[in-house]
C-alpha cells in the first residue's frame, strides 16, 4: 500500500513510445494470468463443494480433489503474483517510508526503485532453481492422486510457477524503471 | 562468522527491510536465500527456495485461504452486517448504552462469517458509526467501539490470522478455530460490559446528548415484528450455523467448512439480489490478490524458518534462556510484551511470521499447548492493531470514515477502553488455558 505508487499512475500511461506497444502486450498477459487464477479459484471452490456433495449425498467424494486442490493453490499464488505486484497489494510496511516521502520524494523513488530491482532478482533466483524441477517432473511424468485412478501431472503447476515468476520479474523491473524515471527526474519530483 | 551469527544476523536485517518498506515476502525469502547460502552452499539455498516456493503450500489445507476470503468478501459485499446491527439495536435497546453494545453483538456475529479484522472494521465504520453519532453519542466512543470490537474478527473463528499461526506451527487449524470461539464470546461479553460501565460512570466520554443512553431508538426496524427480524437474522445465522457448525461437529475439514461457507454466502446474495455479475467477479478478482499476497508470505516464512533452524539461532537462544533459569511464566510474559510492542510497528502477519519459526521451539520444549499459545498469540497481536502509532484497525476505520473532521487520535483514544479490556482478557486467557482448550477436548494447564 505504498502511497508514492498510488499517486503517479500518469506515469504508466507516459511510458516513452518506443517500448508501448511491448508493454501493453505484458499488460494483456499478466491479465490473462490474472483471469486464470480467478478462474482457478473458483474451480476450485466448485470443487471442494462437488467433493462435500458427492460426500455426504451420494457417499462417494470425488477422487483427485484434495490433490488437485492442493497444486491448484500454487498455481493461483503464481498466476496472480504479477497483477498482485501491479495493483501493489502485496504486504509491506510503508508507514516509516511514507513519513519521508513527502519531503523527499525523489529519496523515496530510488529506494522503492531498489526494493523492486531486489524483488526482480529473487523472481529471477526463482525461476533458475524451479525450472530443473519443471524439467524432471516432465520427463518422468510424476503425478499426485492414486494410479491408474485419478493421475494428475504435477508439471503444468511448476510451469505456472515459472512462468509467474518470471512475469513477476519483469513487473517488478518495469516498477523499479518507473521509480528510477521518478528518482532522476528533475523539479517536478517535489510538485 | 558462526551459523548463529548468521541466523542472529538475517534476523535483524527481516526486521529493518520489513520496517523500511520493503515487500515482506521478498525480503524474508532473499534473506532466507542468502543465509542458507553462507551457512550451507549456494545449491542446498536454491533447493530449498525451489521447494519453498512450489512445494511448502501445495496441500489442500492452504486452500483454507481462499475459501474464507471468498466467503468474507461475499458477506461484506451484502447487507448483512447492517442487518445484524439494525437487530442487534433493537433487541438491545432497553438497555444503557445500546448501540454500542449493538455494534458489538454485530461485530462478534459478523466475525463468524469473516476472517480479518479489516473486513469487520470497514463494514462497521459504515454501517455504526453514522447511527450511532446521529443517536447523539460522541464521534470518539462511536469509531472507538468500532475499531475495538473489529478484532473479534480475527479471534472468532474463522480468522487468517489463526490459519497462519496454523500454518507456521503445525497445528490444527480446526482446533483453534474451535478455540477461538469460547475466548472470543468472553471478548465480546466484556466489551459489553465496558461499554455499560462507561455510559454510567462516563456519560460524558459516551454520549453528547445524555437522552441517547435512555434508550431510545429509531432505527429501520422501529416497531417490525418478531417475525421480520428472525428473517432478517436467518441468513447469517445459517451462515454462521454451516462453517461454526461444520468445523465444531466435525463434518468439514476447514477448507470444506470455507468452500461451504463461500457457496452459502454465494447463494444468500444472489437471493438477495446484492450481486451482479460485476461485482461478483471483482470479488473473484480480489480474492485471489489476497491470497496470493498471504500465501507468498507463507512460502517466505517456510524458508525463513528453515533457514533459521540450520542456524541453530532458536536452539541457541533456548539453551540461553534455559541457563539464564527464567521459568516458563517469565519468558511467556517477555513473549506478549515483544508481540504487544512489535504490534505498534508491524503488521500482524510480519509479526508471526518473524517471531514464531523462533519461539515455537521454545515452547515446545517447555510441553505447551500450540492451540493455547496461538489464541493468545493472536490477542496480543490483536493489541497491537489498537495501539498507535500503527494501528491497523485504526486507521481501516479512519479510511471508511465519511466524517473526516474525526482524527485518527481521537479514534485511538476512542478505542482505548477497549484495548485495557482486550488486556484484561488477554490475561484471563493466559490464566485460565481452560477456556479456548474446553471446546477442543484438550486438556492443559501452565501451572
Amino acid at each position: 500500500m505504498s502511497s508514492i505508487e498510488q499517486r503517479a499512475p500518469q506515469n504508466e500511461q507516459g511510458a516513452p513510445a518506443s517500448g508501448a506497444p511491448l508493454l501493453s502486450y505484458f499488460r494483456i498477459f499478466t491479465q490473462a494470468l490474472n483471469i486464470a487464477g480467478t478462474l482457478l479459484i473458483l474451480i476450485m471452490a466448485i470443487a471442494v463443494n462437488l467433493d462435500i456433495g458427492g460426500r455426504d449425498f451420494f457417499n462417494h467424494p470425488i477422487p483427485g480433489v484434495t490433490e488437485f486442490i492442493g497444486l491448484s493453490i500454487v498455481a493461483v499464488v503464481f498466476l496472480q503474483m504479477a497483477n498482485t505486484l501491479h495493483e501493489d497489494r502485496h504486504v509491506s510496511n510503508d508507514i516509516i517510508i511514507r513519513l519521508i516521502a513527502n519531503s523527499h520524494p525523489r529519496l523515496t523513488a530510488a529506494i522503492y526503485a531498489v526494493f523492486h530491482m531486489i524483488g526482480a532478482f529473487l523472481m529471477v533466483i526463482i525461476v533458475i532453481y524451479v525450472w530443473p524441477i519443471l524439467v524432471e517432473h516432465y520427463q518422468r511424468g510424476y503425478y499426485a492422486g492414486t494410479a491408474e485412478v485419478v493421475e494428475i501431472k504435477i508439471w503444468p503447476f511448476m510451469a505456472v510457477v515459472v512462468i509467474g515468476a518470471a512475469t513477476t520479474a519483469v513487473q517488478f523491473l518495469l516498477d523499479a524503471r518507473r521509480m528510477v524515471m521518478q528518482a532522476v527526474r528533475r523539479g517536478t519530483a517535489d510538485a | 562468522m558462526s551459523d548463529v551469527g548468521i541466523g542472529a544476523l538475517c534476523f535483524l536485517a527481516s526486521l529493518v527491510l520489513i520496517q523500511s518498506g520493503m515487500n515482506i515476502g521478498v525480503a524474508l525469502m532473499l534473506l532466507s536465500f542468502v543465509g542458507v547460502w553462507a551457512i550451507k552452499s549456494l545449491a542446498v539455498a536454491g533447493k530449498l527456495l525451489a521447494s519453498s516456493v512450489s512445494t511448502s503450500i501445495a496441500s489442500d489445507a492452504y486452500a483454507v485461504i481462499p475459501m474464507f476470503v471468498l466467503m468474507g468478501l461475499f458477506v461484506s459485499a451484502t447487507n448483512m452486517g447492517r442487518d445484524t446491527f439494525d437487530v442487534a439495536a433493537l433487541v438491545l435497546r432497553r438497555i444503557r448504552g445500546a448501540l454500542g453494545m449493538a455494534t458489538v453483538a454485530a461485530n462478534a456475529v459478523f466475525a463468524a462469517c469473516t476472517g480479518t479484522t479489516i473486513a469487520s472494521a470497514s463494514v462497521f465504520t459504515k454501517v455504526a458509526v453514522p447511527e450511532m453519532m446521529r443517536h447523539g453519542h460522541t464521534p470518539r466512543f462511536s469509531v472507538g467501539v468500532v475499531a475495538g470490537s473489529s478484532v473479534l474478527g480475527m479471534l472468532i473463528p474463522p480468522s487468517i490470522l489463526m490459519i497462519i499461526f496454523g500454518v507456521i506451527a503445525n497445528v490444527s487449524i480446526g482446533d483453534l478455530f474451535t478455540s477461538g470461539i469460547l475466548p472470543g464470546i468472553v471478548l465480546a461479553a466484556a466489551f459489553c460490559l465496558t461499554i455499560l460501565l462507561l455510559a454510567y460512570l462516563r456519560p460524558g466520554f459516551v454520549a453528547v446528548d445524555p437522552t441517547a443512553l435512555k434508550g431510545e431508538y429509531h432505527g429501520p426496524l422501529e416497531g417490525a415484528s418478531r417475525w421480520r427480524l428472525i428473517v432478517k437474522m436467518l441468513p447469517i445465522v445459517v451462515l454462521v450455523g454451516i462453517v461454526l457448525g461444520g468445523i465444531y461437529g466435525g463434518f468439514f475439514t476447514p477448507t470444506e467448512a470455507g468452500g461451504a461457507g463461500a457457496l452459502t454466502a454465494f447463494v444468500i446474495a444472489l437471493v438477495r439480489r446484492e450481486l451482479t455479475l460485476k461485482i461478483f467477479w471483482q470479488l473473484a478478482l480480489e480474492t485471489g490478490r489476497v491470497t496470493a499476497a498471504i500465501c507468498f508470505l507463507l512460502m517466505a516464512a517456510a524458508l525463513y524458518s528453515q533457514m533459521l533452524t540450520l542456524s541453530g539461532l532458536p536452539y541457541t537462544v533456548g539453551q540461553w534462556l534455559q541457563q539464564a533459569e527464567l521459568g516458563f511464566f517469565a519468558i511467556l510474559i517477555g513473549y506478549l510484551v515483544v508481540l504487544i510492542i512489535l504490534g505498534c510497528f508491524l503488521d500482524s502477519v510480519s509479526i508471526m511470521l518473524i517471531v514464531l519459526p523462533f519461539v515455537i521451539p521454545l515452547f515446545e520444549a517447555f510441553g505447551t499447548n500450540l492451540v493455547w499459545l496461538g489464541l493468545i498469540t493472536i490477542i496480543a497481536i490483536e493489541i497491537g492493531l489498537l495501539t498507535p502509532p500503527l494501528g491497523l484497525a485504526v486507521f481501516v476505520v479512519k479510511a471508511n470514515l465519511e466524517d473526516q473532521r474525526i482524527t485518527t487520535w481521537d479514534i485511538f483514544m476512542g478505542t482505548m477502553p477497549m484495548t485495557i479490556t482486550m488486556v484484561v482478557v488477554l490475561v484471563i486467557c493466559v490464566l485460565f488455558p481452560w477456556l479456548s482448550l474446553v471446546l477442543v477436548g484438550q486438556k492443559w494447564g501452565w501451572w
